[in-house]
């Protein structure tokens, strides 16, 4: 199944919920990463429907500065493992201690490294990358 | 076999009712068959089609020079072999579901998906069918491919494929003489030995020889006439009227 195809399933299903009166609208976006015979893909589906191939996409409360700090990014040039490490670091860039809740950081990743399988990324680059942002923002709050 | 072809159910009708001839007098009243010879191999770049172009009903040569290879999309063809009628039916389905799919996809289609969708029609109508095909083509994530779909409906990758009556004398030539990598002439040139040898030793087969080099840059089409075809053994020149060697005299003219 081509990613291009998979979204383009989810995006009508979803873009379904939005025609008829008796039935709800999802109240979800999906960001779907895939590796298929035409390299990595990003695309990301929101509750109406709206489904869009992407270098970079956020979804949530945060999502404006995220998006932001993506747009900072050099895409074209960035590796996985920096990736990963710059991901984290909006993460907790964006958070807001004061007003939301406290949270534990997930990453999965779709690559070569992982044979292009979907997986969690492992655990001690996750230790990295968290640590990394911590220290980032602690660089931060001293300014 | 019962005659499908409206000509001659009309000359069935009619025979019964005035008590005429029966089908076994007159050979001529068959459903539309391609005898034929049909073969797809795989070179370096691509690959070529070709194909024999003898349509008979029954004994009768109802076309003598028809093309067994269709167009699917802009660079998969299909070879044609056995019922005109189911063939064609097939590839006009093929064509239709592969245009829709390549609006849909956004590119062109793959030559897999092709040979799938012809496959798929083949084999979930197989009792009605008798169709045997070979589908080639190219595409940028494969490139050169050959698949071939025979009568049950299976489907098979090959880097060469042989099919239709007159296939049955070129096994062993292929097993012989067939090598991976030739080039495109190469290819050409051996694809046209090869079906003109089927039409030597197989009556269903005859006409000409019809090719299709489907390749990066595109699609060539191409003709072999019959008098250009090579010999094989015992075989003859091609000649015009043996009354014209006659009247030129030769005192060879009698000698083979």
């Amino acid at each position: 199944m081509p990613v291009k195809e998979l979204a383009d399933r989810v995006a009508s299903y979803v873009h379904l919920c939005t025609l008829y009166w008796w039935l709800r609208p999802f109240g979800c976006g999906v960001i779907l990463g895939g590796y298929d015979r035409d390299g990595p893909q990003l695309y990301m589906i929101e509750p109406s429907g709206l489904s869009y191939k992407y270098f970079g996409a956020a979804l949530g409360k945060g999502r404006q500065a995220a998006k932001t700090e993506i747009e900072k990014l050099k895409l074209s040039e960035l590796t996985c493992r920096e990736g990963i490490v710059e991901v984290a670091k909006i993460i907790y860039g964006v958070h807001d201690e004061a007003k939301d809740k406290s949270f534990e950081l997930e990453l999965s990743w779709v690559c070569d490294e992982s044979n292009r399988q979907h997986e969690k990324v492992p655990n001690d680059l996750l230790e990295q990358a968290k640590a990394a942002a911590q220290a980032a923002l602690e660089e931060m709050d001293a300014d | 076999r019962k005659p499908l072809s409206p000509v001659s159910a009309a000359m069935d009708a009619a025979s019964s009712l005035m008590g005429g001839p029966s089908s076994a007098d007159a050979p001529t009243d068959g459903e539309h068959r391609m005898g034929t010879t049909i073969v797809g191999v795989c070179y370096a770049g691509g690959v070529v089609l070709a194909a024999d172009s003898r349509t008979s009903t029954g004994m009768y040569v109802a076309n003598r020079a028809s093309d067994k290879i269709s167009q699917l999309t802009d660079n998969v063809y299909v070879c044609r072999s056995g019922s005109a009628a189911d063939t064609q039916v097939i590839s006009d389905y093929v064509r239709y579901f592969l245009h829709q799919h390549t609006i849909q996809l956004g590119q062109p289609a793959t030559v897999k998906v092709a040979s799938n969708l012809v496959r798929l029609l083949a084999y979930q109508n197989k009792s009605m069918l008798q169709a045997g095909m070979i589908v080639g083509g190219w595409d940028k994530y494969e490139g050169g491919q050959i698949y071939s779909v025979p009568l049950g409906g299976t489907i098979l990758r090959q880097p060469f494929a042989i099919g239709g009556s007159g296939s049955s004398y070129l096994y062993g030539l292929m097993d012989h003489e067939w090598k991976e990598g030739m080039t495109q002439e190469e290819a050409e040139k051996f694809v046209v030995k090869v079906v003109s040898l089927a039409i030597a030793r197989d009556g269903a087969s005859g006409g000409v020889v019809r090719t299709v080099t489907i390749n990066e840059e595109g699609v060539k089409r191409s003709f072999h006439p019959g008098d250009k075809l090579p010999l094989w053994h015992e075989e003859m020149e091609p000649q015009n009227s043996l009354l014209d060697i006659l009247a030129a005299g030769s005192s060879d003219a009698m000698v083979q």
